[in-house]
């Protein structure tokens, strides 16, 4: 160690020809050969470049990075639940129709009125959204992905708007095994007064979990029919909420063990929650 | 109605104008005169390519961090992605610059300054939005103070969408602009989806026909 200068000594002292010419230089030449290619074996301490050259090298991204979306179209059964979960709303429905014979129809509820051809499928603004895989999430049949891609930059805004038929991904990389989860926890209740029996959720139900049973007589003592949900079918996609004329149908979380006790929430408007079924 | 504290803020003469008028009486004059054929031939010629080369090599972006994706813009600067290979180097003072890299979403009480800064820069300049926020205001889209888009107000050439965009995403935006400004001689440039699109100015929407009502600070001509 050396000794310590005093500070006034250590600022007359002057810089030699040595020390502020030749060691700066050594430095320097040490450095510009720690990371050169080939010679950076050889010097002590030497090491590969810190630069990742990007447009002449491939990107590595982990398989769960979230770029450019794609959705599968033999899964999707247009529910859009993506839609309702995005906090931009940045996702787009679009109709497209098809023909009876189309493979895009199995399970899309399409199929359930015969006279209907329509598919629904997502499409998205991308210049507005907020990659936050939400949609992906809560997907109920693991229709949406994401690719890798990441190169999205464009010239034009109008462009940023990709339509569901540019977001299809492509047959070869689909399973096309329809798995059916509710992931949002929560089911559609009824108020069994309210319900007129105009069956039009049991037309728009894509998994086919409501029934419609015979029910109390209505206000001018009609006898009508209520729907009757299986929980143990149901996807959570609203749909029923959405097309309900009377809004007699609402979502509410429920435990996972009520689900076999479903008569008793929708005639008599009893609703347990997981606490209550845990203390007994 | 354009509040007070944004007229203080305007800025005299537009680089545009300044342009027009070097055209009008400087460049007019010259062609009339003996070699006028001869300047034209050489602003079309070797040196106008030169030009161009030397523009799309050298594109310095403002330093002007708004929100997160200053982060990255950071990030793009450093070591690992060095963006300075492209010839981007950042400059604090917008009389320095080429590109206005904006990276945020754009408040009602920043859009003057932003304007400013716009207007500041000297021609030719390039206007490069970076993230959602600043190509249609984000998750602060329905906000009562937030800009619904830089292109509302400047003209912007690059929309690099992400939340926030990655570092070679936003190299990325930087090549795409430099081929932008290669294909400034033809006029025209290719999206991603193959449409046509001018690649002699940036997209500024018509706010007689857009379907934002948000007013654009006048400038005094």
């Amino acid at each position: 160690m050396k000794s310590p200068k005093s500070e006034a000594e250590s600022r007359r002292r002057k810089v030699g020809t040595i020390g502020g010419t030749v060691r700066p230089l050594i430095a320097t030449i040490k450095q510009t050969l720690v990371t050169m290619p080939g010679i950076n074996r050889l010097v002590p301490g030497g090491r590969k470049p810190v630069t990742h050259l990007y447009p002449y090298q491939k990107v590595e991204l982990p398989l769960a990075y979230r770029g450019q979306h794609s959705i599968d179209w033999f899964k999707c059964i247009g529910c859009e639940l993506c839609a309702k979960v995005c906090p931009n709303e940045c996702i787009y429905f679009e109709f497209y129709e098809v023909e009876p014979t189309s493979e895009f129809l199995n399970p899309s509820r399409a199929q359930l009125d015969e006279m209907k051809k329509v598919i629904r499928r997502p499409a998205v603004d991308i210049g507005h959204c907020l990659f936050c895989g939400n949609c992906m999430e809560y997907c109920p049949t693991d229709a949406w992905n994401f690719t890798q891609e990441f190169e999205l930059a464009d010239y034009a805004r109008e462009d940023l708007y990709y339509r569901a038929d540019e977001l299809r991904m492509p047959k070869e990389n689909s399973d096309k095994e329809i798995v059916l989860i509710n992931r949002i926890g929560e089911h559609p209740i009824l108020e069994a007064d309210v319900c007129i029996g105009c069956k039009k959720c049991e037309r728009e139900c894509p998994t086919r979990c409501i029934d419609m049973l015979d029910g109390p007589n209505d206000r001018k003592g009609k006898p009508i029919v209520i729907p009757e949900f299986d929980y143990t079918k149901c996807i959570g996609c609203q749909q029923c909420v959405d097309v309900c004329p009377v809004d007699c149908l609402h979502m509410e979380e429920i435990g996972y063990k009520d689900l076999e006790g479903f008569y008793h929430i929708n005639l008599q408007g009893e609703v347990k929650l997981l606490e209550e079924q845990v203390e007994k | 109605m354009i509040q007070r504290a944004e007229q203080a803020n305007i800025v005299g003469l537009r680089s545009k104008d300044f342009v027009k008028w070097v055209e009008e009486n400087i460049d007019a004059p010259m062609k009339r005169g003996p070699g006028g054929a001869l300047l034209d031939t050489l602003k079309g010629g070797l040196i106008g390519e030169f030009f161009n080369w030397a523009k799309r090599n050298s594109t310095w972006p403002l330093h002007f961090g708004i929100m997160c994706c200053a982060i990255e813009m950071a990030a793009t600067s450093d070591p690992r992605y060095d963006v300075e290979r492209f010839g981007v180097i950042y400059r604090s003072s917008p009389r320095q610059c080429d590109v206005l890299l904006l990276n945020g979403p754009i408040s009602l009480k920043l859009r003057p300054a932003v304007r400013r800064l716009y207007e500041q820069m000297a021609e030719p300049k390039w206007v490069i939005a970076m993230g959602e926020c600043t190509i249609c205001g984000g998750p602060y889209y329905d906000s009562y103070s937030i800009v619904k888009g830089s292109y509302t107000f400047v003209p912007t050439d690059i929309f690099i969408p992400g939340c926030p965009v990655r570092p070679e995403a936003l190299i990325d935006g930087f090549l795409k602009l430099s081929a932008k400004i290669k294909a400034e001689r033809g006029g025209w440039v290719r999206t991603k989806k193959g449409r046509l699109v001018s690649a002699r100015e940036g997209q500024l929407m018509d706010m007689q026909k857009g379907e934002y009502t948000y007013e654009v600070p006048q400038v005094r001509s």
